[in-house]
């Protein structure tokens, strides 16, 4: 199966594959799995600072993209359907742990000792600005990961959201001021402590 | 007074100028502004900063637990495929049954009652081959004279279901797939029916038939169909009045006992 996938790979586009998966080839779903998964995987740890929750959204959102593959149309991107799988998938985690929309000490609960230790070893002003990105509500936390870690284009980010791109663009810069203004309040307090 | 966070031409400029898809000169411009607004340096240079965010990888097992759970997923279905013959299959046993049938009720002059029962039984079997066969059929017209003969059966068999299943996750009439629909509510007191149903909502693209298995899974009270109605709540392309009748079943939904 991996040759198969490895033989296919360059040849095909994401939608091109979906397409097959969605027709029947589910193995295909691998190749998906490949060119994505740790993408994803990288865009969940940001939101959560937590390794094994985030593998485990990521797989059950390729397990909801073979579920109700019929649903992925011709003509739809696959990279912001799989996003917005697995951004449901978040915003439920949260929801059932009544994180919506602010910052929780209770958030980080198995990744803090680990990012704390780590942060007494890199240099003040990245923990500081780790510890200002997990202040941010999860909606300006993830534009900013996925404008700045995923690299994408606030036209995606829009589809994603399925909000307008002028809108996302506005969110976007928003986000990046709450950043700001959430790291400046943290450097003002270490430099007052 | 607490300064603003925003500069008006940062909100304009700064997501171009990020993802460096501003032209030379609007470059230059906001570079330009730049060097007199303290807030949309800091926000560039913090934009900078957060390359320093490391992120450990993934642990060993990624790649396998996705590798089980596609091959669970892939059993799972396959045992769900209802396991049929063709069409000829099916129309050679029912003709079989029909002379078994009949021959053992004209030969069966002693032994006249275990006989009827056996030919009920046939009979009964037959009706389902022929509701089953009729499902297959190219005609819509002739798929929707197999629901329809599906719901004159006293009680069908798993093959009766499992071909209204398909029918309703795949027909290519939205006709036949509503009648399907309609027809799958009479064995809802079947857990596989139900969950069958919950699966088939997220891959109808009819407003109308996704209301009509949102109304039938939140009549049930579902709670499998969380996933699915999470899941079609959450595509920016699903009709608003479809979103309202989810939010208000999601609604019913969580009220009860807890879901997950």
């Amino acid at each position: 199966m991996t040759a198969l996938r490895a033989a296919i790979e360059p040849e095909y586009t994401d939608e091109e594959i979906m397409a097959r998966v969605r027709d029947g080839e589910t193995q295909l779903l691998g190749t998906l799995f490949e060119r994505y998964g740790e993408r994803l995987y990288r865009y969940c740890w940001r939101m959560n600072q937590d390794r094994q929750l985030s593998e485990d959204l990521v797989q059950e959102a390729f397990c909801r993209a073979l579920r109700f593959r019929s649903s992925f149309r011709d003509g739809h991107r696959f990279e912001p359907w799989i996003y917005s799988i697995l951004r449901n998938l978040q915003m439920d985690h949260w929801r059932r742990k009544k994180f919506e929309g602010e910052w929780d000490e209770a958030m980080d609960v198995p990744g803090r000792e680990e990012t704390a230790s780590e942060a007494l070893n890199a240099r003040q002003e990245t923990a500081l600005l780790h510890e200002a990105m997990r202040r941010l509500p999860p909606a300006k936390r993830e534009l900013l990961i996925m404008a700045r870690f995923e690299e994408m284009p606030h036209e995606r980010i829009a589809e994603v959201l399925g909000c307008e791109a002028g809108a996302a663009r506005v969110r976007l810069h928003r986000a990046l001021a709450s950043l700001r203004e959430t790291y400046q309040s943290l450097l003002e307090g270490k430099r007052d402590a | 007074m607490k300064e603003s966070m925003f500069c008006p031409q940062g909100e304009r400029q700064l997501a171009a100028y990020l993802e460096g898809r501003l032209r030379s000169g609007e470059r230059r411009e906001y570079e330009a502004h730049m060097e007199a607004c303290r807030l949309c340096r800091e926000q560039v240079e913090l934009w900078n900063e957060l390359s320093a965010m490391r992120v450990p990888g993934p642990s060993g097992q990624f790649r396998a637990n996705f590798e089980g759970m596609l091959a669970r997923e892939t059993a799972r279905e396959l045992q769900r495929r209802p396991r049929l013959g063709n069409w000829s299959w099916i129309a050679a046993a029912a003709v079989v049954a029909l002379i078994c049938g009949i021959g053992g009720y004209w030969m069966g002059s002693r032994a006249g009652q275990t006989e009827l029962a056996r030919l009920d039984g046939e009979m009964r079997s037959m009706r389902s081959l022929m509701a089953v066969s009729l499902l297959q059929q190219q005609s819509a017209i002739e798929r929707l004279r197999g629901v329809n003969y599906s719901v004159g059966l006293e009680t069908a068999d798993d093959h009766v279901v499992d071909a209204l299943v398909e029918t309703l996750r795949g027909d290519s009439s939205v006709d036949v797939r509503l009648a399907a629909a309609d027809a799958l509510r009479k064995y809802s007191k079947r857990p596989r029916v139900r969950a069958a149903v919950a699966d088939a909502l997220p891959v109808q693209d009819s407003p109308l038939l996704q209301i009509a298995l949102i109304d039938a899974l939140a009549e049930w009270k579902e709670p499998r169909a969380v996933q699915s109605f999470e899941f079609l709540a959450s595509r920016p392309d699903t009709d608003a009045s479809v979103k309202q009748r989810l939010e208000a079943a999601l609604a019913e939904l969580r009220k009860g006992a807890p879901i997950r």
